[in-house]
């Protein structure tokens, strides 16, 4: 039988539970998801497939073209700047 | 109807070995500059000191690409829309308020001109395969044929699900939690209270993971509650 506290705890978990898996809330709150996500399977598979999605989203980074800032800077080399279309204008 | 996971490997092997190794933030960027040092350079700058805006560009250029890169149809089209954002923010930068931070302004303008780009080129493939990427760096230890596409193909079907998120997500989660920014630093640059940040990543990541849930997570979707 799931007593009030559970159902308040679930609100208040589910809210949470990015902040959770990131670390960032403070000690009152971490301990009382802790104990939820142990409590409750929805919130405990949940809090273990946001960690998995996270860690799979760390594969998405990187790939950058290589001279991208230098090419940019070209470009911005070969326009006018701020200076120039002030005196221009 | 769940659908079955491509392939013969069970989702949660496939998700585990490719996943193997990659705790720590790969590919991320540099952190982001202080505001006071970045409002001393847009000064410069807005003075015409050219050497000033290089280095926002510096600062500021591969951050730009990866958000850009998941509103373009390709990887060319993401290049052109970032280095066509820095000509443009150069040329208008007596616009911008300096007492914002200068990537929120510089995003907007990268995100207008790949959607822009993306409108030019409507033919085009919807999503950039990241088939092609170089792999090397993605895990400390490195993994055999099998893993690496395993790997690819894994990256394919999160990036994807990234690419369909609302937009007014799609920029937390990219910068969040593939540039692997701080969640204060991500807040910052895009202008946006760390409340009203942390909500857009949450419901960001859960919608995110509804639509990997059946390939990727090996869950039930139709299981899931609807993301909020």
């Amino acid at each position: 039988m799931l007593g009030p506290r559970f159902h308040l705890d679930h609100m208040f978990s589910r809210r949470r539970l990015s902040a959770y898996v990131d670390g960032e809330l403070d000690p009152d709150e971490r301990r009382r998801v802790a104990r939820h996500v142990e409590e409750c399977e929805d919130c405990g598979r949940a809090e273990r497939s946001l960690r998995r999605l996270i860690g799979g989203l760390r594969l998405l980074g990187g790939g950058r073209p290589p001279t991208l800032a230098d090419d940019a800077i070209e470009r911005v080399r070969a326009a006018d700047g701020p200076a120039e279309r002030a005196r221009s204008a | 109807m769940p659908t079955a996971p491509p392939g013969g490997a069970s989702a949660a092997k496939l998700w585990g070995r490719a996943t193997h190794g990659s705790s720590k933030g790969l590919g991320s960027v540099s952190g982001v500059m202080p505001h006071a040092e970045e409002q001393a350079l847009v000064a410069r700058a807005k003075a015409g000191d050219r050497h000033a805006f290089e280095v926002l560009v510096r600062q500021n250029a591969d951050r730009l690409y990866a958000v850009v890169l998941r509103f373009s149809r390709t990887e060319s089209d993401a290049e052109e829309a970032a280095q066509e954002a820095f000509v443009r923010a150069w040329r208008s930068l007596p616009r911008f308020r300096s007492d914002s931070r200068f990537f929120t302004w510089l995003y907007r303008i990268g995100v207008n001109e790949a959607k822009r780009i993306a409108e030019r080129s409507p033919s085009a493939a919807t999503v950039v395969s990241v088939e092609e990427r170089p792999v090397d760096d993605i895990s400390d230890d490195q993994p055999g044929p099998q893993p690496r596409a395993e790997q690819s193909e894994l990256r394919d079907v999160l990036e994807q699900a990234v690419r369909r998120l609302p937009e007014k997500f799609r920029a937390p989660v990219v910068l969040r939690d593939i540039e692997g920014l701080s969640t204060t630093e991500a807040a910052e640059v895009l202008g946006l209270h760390e409340a009203a940040f942390k909500s857009r990543l949450h419901r960001g990541r859960m919608a995110l993971r509804r639509d990997v849930a059946n390939y990727v997570l090996g869950e039930d979707v139709d299981a899931l509650p609807a993301a909020r």
